[in-house]
């Protein structure tokens, strides 16, 4: 029997140093050069005109909510004419919707084969050779991240692994590396924590860092100017680590099958007894009721 | 006649649209999707089909625990059905997952920390059990009686282990869904999940176990184990007390609000009216056949409704109300029921499970019966329908830029060469710039303050370097002329777009 990760990062405990991604709703323009650098970096199958660009991917650009009154920081840099001419201009906002490696994923406690684990970044790895294509990490991802290939005859899950290849070649992931918006960045977790921070200090964006605390805490934090229900991102996640759930739960089973056996055994006993008791003191088998 | 043509033909589809998914794969037989991977085929086959089998271990456990034997012909029936209903189940796992010939890696990769993995174990080994608690009979059917009687000694031991890993599998069937609190709607997501399966789990059984004795009698022409009956009708009295005891002082005790969702109010109503307080009433006055039975039929239907709930309806507000099962996946679902009905009849008569009864033939229905039966069921159904026809009016827009989905927005605007700057000729060909509106523009078409703009110096990174960085598009420090036609820099022989990418940024090839 081999036994794969426990399948829990608490009880691994998580790497030493998280890396992840810092995600910035402000800067995002919407332009999806992530999304192309993604599919090319994932060797995903070569595009056809005929292929939409979301096809199979696992990146995606999630528009968000129209917002009135956007103060873009680079209008306010450029020039007072630009500036007052756009202060109010509604701007479309972006978020970007991929996995967000959380530090104690759902993915990771619920697959029935561990085919999910973190690796020594943190980042959320995908095994298709274990899986057998139960869903239930689609099902129980709080963000609905996990992608599934619905018209293959052998599906496996797709998601965003943060470019093991390129982090193995010393590389950024490829949708840090190629975004000309600067909105994706890569790097330690704290340094993007202190980057986040120094960003919202400066002003203009809601004062949160969404992923610090949600879930548990993700690998990929995300700021933005608007507020996070606007760019489509799930509200109301609880700030703990979500496998408790399931293991407050899956923890008791043990001693639940221990002392229902125990309980078993002892009533079968009784009875046995009480039944051979009758029967010796009577002339008669007893008759059941 | 006409009825068996229907048996078959429903057991022919279910069959086609099997061979469909394994031919042409998931997506291309059912309605799911990413948002909702779990659909019928998990929230009914599997679910229900697991706590429609509960009979079996309750029954195993009053004869063999309990010790009382004369529940054995009733115990044989409802072992059978447990053994079919978990068949009915695994055929229905083995065409949902994606990779079924992976199915034994439970086996050898573990991780302890999934209930799933639990449950694949604990199913696994109950039905080993179930097999074994059926094979004396089959053994019997080829004379090896001895062989028969041999495991038939060991029973007491087989039903404890049955017992007990149902009771872990039935409630940890719920635990599954512990997982997802943001997802499953506050009136069916509680920590008490587990415990509310397993004891709708042993609603179910002891409700299926009259409807199968009843149905053997007026349909095989079985003995009425009247004296049984009268026992299972008290016990239903009392898990129907239960389960709706538990489950309403948890709704009020997590302080639900029960009006807010018109559409899972409607369906919780159904559960909790049509499965745990009709049958109630009509167990409160006398019982005879046609009351139990009819009260009986409730509840299992309760419970076959909760499941749904838990696996559909809760979840269906989260993603929007996209999902609806396919034909195919009825089909499955359907023949699948179809066959192990038939399955059942076909070892029932073949393993002599009853002693034919000689006498009249109690009847199941009574008028006030069947009336019961059939408002309950039109009410549900015209309730569950309209109110989720409401609910998806009601349901916010889901945000879009409709700029973002047109991709071919700029020849559609008819949007050409856009002079920047008369002193270096500059300009902008928005032929070549087909990467999405949003990337500079509003949705009302204004230009955004950091696109390329007459005013600006384009070659700070803030502008035209924000793409033309060497990287997303070719950098600024080549030929001139790609993006400027002045005197002195030399114009291009015509307006035409720069050697770009071979492919614009939404994917199209050049």
């Amino acid at each position: 029997m081999t036994t794969a990760s426990t399948g829990s990062a608490a009880a691994n405990g998580g790497p030493a140093e998280p890396r992840g991604l810092l995600f910035d709703a402000r800067r995002c323009r919407g332009c999806q050069a992530c999304v192309l650098a993604c599919r090319e970096a994932n060797h995903h199958e070569k595009l056809s005109p005929t292929d939409r660009l979301h096809e199979n991917a696992f990146l995606a650009i999630r528009p968000g909510q129209v917002v009135a009154a956007d103060p873009s920081p680079a209008a306010n840099a450029m020039s007072a004419a630009g500036a007052e001419a756009n202060v109010s201009t509604p701007r479309p906002r972006f978020s970007r919707k991929a996995c967000m490696h959380c530090a104690d994923a759902a993915c990771v406690s619920v697959c029935p084969v561990g085919a999910f684990s973190h690796d020594k970044d943190g980042a959320v790895r995908y095994d298709a050779a274990k899986c057998m294509g139960c869903r239930y990490c689609l099902f129980a991802c709080p963000f609905g991240v996990p992608t599934y290939e619905w018209n293959s005859l052998a599906p496996r899950v797709r998601k965003c692994e943060l470019c093991p290849e390129r982090r193995a070649a010393g590389l950024d992931p490829a949708c840090a590396t190629v975004c000309p918006a600067g909105a994706i960045t890569w790097g330690q977790r704290d340094t993007l924590v202190a980057e986040a921070r120094s960003r919202i200090t400066a002003g203009g964006y809601e004062p949160e860092i969404f992923g610090l605390e949600e879930a548990g805490g993700t690998g990929v934090l995300i700021v933005s100017d608007v507020p996070f229900a606007k760019l489509g991102l799930p509200s109301g996640l609880p700030k703990a680590s979500i496998p408790n759930l399931t293991w407050n739960y899956l923890s008791k089973v043990p001693t639940l099958a221990g002392s229902t056996a125990v309980g078993l055994a002892g009533l079968y006993w009784i009875i046995r007894r009480r039944n051979e008791l009758r029967a010796g003191g009577s002339t008669q088998t007893g008759a059941h009721s | 006649m006409i009825r068996r043509t229907l048996w078959y033909s429903i057991a022919l589809a279910g069959i086609a649209a099997a061979a469909g998914r394994f031919l042409f794969g998931l997506g291309a037989v059912t309605n799911l999707t990413d948002a909702v991977p779990w659909g019928l085929w998990v929230g009914c086959d599997i679910l229900i089909g697991v706590a429609t089998s509960a009979g079996g271990f309750a029954v195993a456990f009053v004869i063999y625990i309990l010790g009382r034997e004369h529940w054995q012909p009733i115990g044989r029936a409802a072992i059978l059905t447990a053994f079919l209903g978990y068949a009915f189940s695994v055929g229905a796992l083995m065409i949902d997952l994606g990779r079924p010939w992976a199915i034994w890696h439970a086996l050898v990769y573990w991780n302890t920390h999934s209930v799933l993995f639990e449950v694949a174990w604990c199913m696994m080994l109950y039905n080993t059990i179930l097999f074994v608690e059926v094979s004396p009979e089959i053994f019997g059917l080829f004379g090896l009686h001895s062989v028969g009687r041999r495991i038939h000694s060991f029973m007491p031991f087989f039903a404890g282990m049955g017992f007990l890993l149902s009771t872990l599998h039935q409630s940890s069937l719920g635990g599954l869904y512990l997982i997802v609190p943001g997802k499953l709607h506050e009136f069916w997501y509680t920590p008490l999940l587990p415990l509310l399966f397993f004891l709708s789990a042993v609603k179910c059984g002891i409700g299926m176990i009259i409807l199968e004795t009843s149905l053997t009698h007026g349909r095989l022409g079985g003995p009425y184990e009247a004296h049984e009956l009268k026992i299972l009708g008290r016990a239903l009295v009392i898990a129907l007390s239960v389960v709706g005891i538990v489950q309403v002082g948890d709704l009020f005790g997590r302080g639900v609000d029960f009006l807010s969702t018109p559409y899972e109010y409607t369906l919780l109503v159904a559960e909790l009216g049509l499965g745990t307080l009709l049958p109630l009433v009509v167990l409160s006055g006398p019982r005879p056949p046609a009351r139990l039975f009819t009260a009986a039929a409730l509840a299992v239907a309760g419970v076959m409704l909760n499941r749904l709930n838990v696996s559909i309806t809760g979840i269906d507000r989260w993603h929007n109300f996209s999902y609806v099962p396919s034909l195919g996946e009825f089909a499955v679902t359907l023949g699948l029921a179809v066959i192990g009905v038939a399955l059942f009849r076909l070892m029932a008569w073949s393993l002599a499970l009853y002693e034919p009864s000689t006498g009249p033939r109690v009847p199941l229905f009574d008028r006030v019966g069947a009336l019961t039966l059939t408002a309950a069921l039109a009410v549900l159904v015209a309730g569950a329908v309209s109110q989720r026809s409401a609910a998806i009016a009601a349901a916010p827009e889901v945000g879009r830029n409709e700029l973002a989905t047109r991709p071919d927005a700029v020849a559609a605007a008819g949007a050409g060469v856009v002079r920047l700057d008369t002193a270096t000729g500059a300009f902008f060909p928005h032929a070549a710039h087909t990467m999405g509106c949003p990337a500079c523009h509003t949705t009302d078409y204004r230009i955004l303050p950091d696109a390329p703009r007459p005013d600006r110096n384009g070659h700070t990174g803030a502008i035209c370097g924000r793409c033309h960085d060497g990287r997303n598009a070719f950098a600024m420090t080549g030929d001139c002329r790609l993006c400027h036609d002045a005197p002195g820099v030399g114009p291009p022989s015509d307006a035409s777009p720069p050697p770009a990418r071979d492919r614009d940024a939404l994917g199209a090839s050049r």
